[in-house]
């Protein structure tokens, strides 16, 4: 049983082989060279020199990071279609099943033996590219990106071994119900991207209940905002136009609220543009020490850093029990497939 | 023979028709609300307001707009993928090919059909979403985008329909050539994607000559955000120092395609380098007063880019390579096919 997966699968993994060491290189050499940038360059740097050296940074090893990164998110797709949905679908097809499922094997031992090699295969695979990619970007995601990121998040650490079993395992569910190579194909890809969207936009938020809190407002979150003040959304500019806080960023945490912040006065009454103008002299400095003095806040719904590990663990775990039930129905229909 | 290829391509058809109206339909949402949103708050805005304005308008379509664009940008493999590499292999893989080649019909001409029709509904589809996108993200593009960037340019006005056409007819000569249909697929889809990577890093900047200007540096150019920095860094020949050369750091052109790094270093009327100590008197923390300081200098740095204007050549020799790519690919298929095959 061992052999014939060995041989039906030969050409596959050697091919993978080839591509995943080709893949290796490329990942360490430009890891290295990410991380020599960095330790050169970016730590301890003083000034201008290092807004400026991060300049050169992005612009060096922003494509590399997101193509392979999109790669990475790209491999789970590639499995489930190349190798989970023909693994059943093309010997239905070919009337080869009659042939295999008439040996000293039974079906489930078959199965069994399939599903577990190349599942162990696929976690392999997308497991030493993950780990690859997540040691040589990590200076790059700790400047730009943010680990909550959805092409970030799904694309580093344990997250894509998940994605990865699921799609494979979905590949040969959806073989095994249509019978047919090219359209199981098709489907499985439409429905694992589908997951790929849903995933980071309508369900990741909800996994945990995200905190709100107020946070003071103080002349350095003035300055980690990319604006202050109003848009026209919010009014005239007239004397009771509120306040906002524009595109605010919590180091490594998850901001769940809108891109416009509102701020708010001790007693939870707006900050209009009338309060505001007392502070408005022109110079940034002194506005934003005078801003900070009249004790003012904002609400904040976010996932705080700490629970990146938690997150990346509750995704792997969802898709793995996924996979597990999708194979629990491959089990319980394979003895009923009329061969 | 329409009616031949008719019947093996319509659940393809039915299926791609179903999601294509589903896409546009969403697309016109989209749209609409890009504009409405850049029509009333940011045309016209002034001051402080256009900027806030301006990162709400990024918050809530940015990644929308992206997301779109990498389903275009991935339409063409998937076409290429299930409809071309199967459309010969998977004949050649069941034996259908020796009914289907020997009725009245010949090969060539059953070729022809067949790939005239998938090439043209390839068109329509690529066609009918990428002018849908190039629409909604109009004002998008013209705010953050860059009309040169990678994703930008394959995604939107013709260059997709190139693509898309290439794609299918890759996929078909693969299939071809392999008479298998998994591993015809699995090639496709490998080179296409080493297509898509190697078009925009290696071959479009040398489409035409790149142009090489002076840019004097003016007053505005810190107050509008026109460069992201000024100064020196680490590559740039030591942080410090007094000989350290100073340079500009990511010019932004408008609409233009810089293709000289980031790093610009600024040079003296003279020719000879800007260094620390000449920029020293000038830096007092004041952005305006520091920029007409420079500005005084009259200092320039050199920049190697393609101009806005040239957007629309780049588009049309974009999709007229990949247009030929695809008559000469279709060429080795109609030489091909007559020959063997039993």
């Amino acid at each position: 049983m061992l052999w014939l997966t060995w041989r039906q699968f030969r050409l596959q993994t050697q091919i993978t082989l080839a591509a995943l060491a080709a893949l290796s290189i490329y990942l360490i050499i430009q890891g290295r060279g990410i991380h020599d940038f960095y330790d050169t360059q970016i730590v301890g740097c003083q000034g201008d020199a290092c807004s400026n050296a991060r300049i050169l940074f992005q612009d060096k090893y922003q494509a590399p990071v997101a193509l392979v990164g999109a790669l990475l998110l790209g491999i789970p797709a590639i499995i489930g279609i190349f190798w989970g949905a023909p693994l059943i679908a093309r010997e239905l097809e070919t009337g080869t099943q009659r042939l295999v499922w008439n040996q000293s094997v039974t079906r489930s031992h078959w199965l069994a033996v399939k599903l577990t090699l190349i599942a162990l295969f696929s976690l392999a695979v997308t497991g030493l590219l993950s780990l690859l990619l997540s040691w040589a970007a990590q200076p790059f995601d700790k400047i730009f990106g943010s680990r909550f990121a959805a092409m970030t998040f799904d694309s580093r650490d344990v997250a894509p071994l998940g994605y990865a079993v699921f799609a494979f395992v979905l590949g040969t569910t959806i073989g095994l119900l249509i019978r047919r190579s090219l359209p199981a194909m098709a489907l499985t890809l439409a429905i694992f991207a589908a997951v790929q969207i849903v995933m980071p936009t309508a369900i990741r938020p909800n996994l945990m209940s995200p905190i709100t809190a107020s946070e003071a407002l103080t002349a350095e979150s003035i300055e980690r905002a990319h604006g202050f003040g109003f848009s026209s959304a919010d009014g005239d500019g007239g004397g009771s136009t509120p306040m906002s806080l524009f595109g605010y960023t919590k180091p490594g945490a998850w901001v769940i609220s809108s891109g416009r912040l509102p701020i708010l006065k001790a007693d939870g009454s707006a900050f209009t543009q009338a309060d505001n103008k007392a502070c408005f002299t022109g110079s940034p400095e002194k506005d934003f020490q005078c801003l900070a003095a009249k004790n003012l806040h904002f609400d904040l719904t976010y996932h705080p850093a700490s629970r990146y590990w938690t997150f990346q663990w509750i995704e792997t775990a969802i898709f793995l029990a996924l996979a597990l039930a999708l194979a629990g129905l491959c089990f319980w229909r394979l003895p009923r497939t009329t061969a | 023979m329409i009616w031949l290829a008719w019947r093996q391509f319509r659940i393809q058809l039915l299926v791609t028709l179903a999601a294509i109206a589903a896409l546009a339909i969403y697309l016109v949402f989209f749209g609409r609300g890009v504009h409405h949103f850049y029509d009333t708050q940011i045309a016209g805005c002034t001051g402080e307001t256009c900027a806030n304005a301006q990162e709400v308008f990024n918050d809530k379509y940015f990644n929308e707009s992206m997301l779109i664009g990498a389903a275009l940008l991935f339409l063409p493999a998937l076409i290429g993928c299930f409809w071309g590499a199967p459309l010969i292999a998977r004949e050649l893989e069941t034996g259908t090919h020796r009914l289907v080649w020997n009725q009245s019909v010949t090969r060539t001409r059953w070729l022809a059909v067949k790939l005239g029709f998938i090439a043209l509904f390839s068109l329509a589809v690529t066609g009918l979403l990428s002018l849908l996108l190039s629409w909604a993200a109009q004002p998008i593009d013209k705010l953050f985008g860059s009309r040169f960037g990678p994703m930008t340019f394959d995604s939107r006005d013709i260059a997709p329909l190139g693509y898309a056409v290439f794609a299918f007819i890759l996929g078909t000569t693969i299939g071809l050539l392999i008479r298998r249909t998994l591993p015809a697929m699995a090639v496709t889809l490998a080179i296409f994607i080493a297509v898509q990577i190697a078009m925009p890093t290696l071959i479009r900047p040398h489409l035409m000559s790149p142009i090489t200007s002076t840019v004097a540096f003016t007053s505005d150019f810190l107050e509008n955000k026109q460069i992201d920095g000024i100064g020196s860094s680490g590559t740039s020949g030591g942080s410090s120092g007094d000989t350290t050369p100073v340079g500009i750091f990511g010019y932004n052109k408008p609409g233009a395609w810089v293709l000289s790094s980031p790093f610009h270093a600024l040079l003296k009327a003279d020719g000879s380098a800007f260094t620390r100590v000449d920029m020293r008197s000038c830096m007092t923390g004041e952005q305006t007063r520091d920029g007409t300081c420079l500005a005084s200098k009259n200092v320039h740095f050199n920049i190697t880019y393609h101009p806005a204007s040239r957007y629309w050549t780049f588009q049309w020799i974009e999709t007229a390579i990949f247009l030929a790519l695809a008559l000469a690919l279709a060429a080795v298929c109609f030489w091909r096919i007559p020959r063997g095959f039993s």
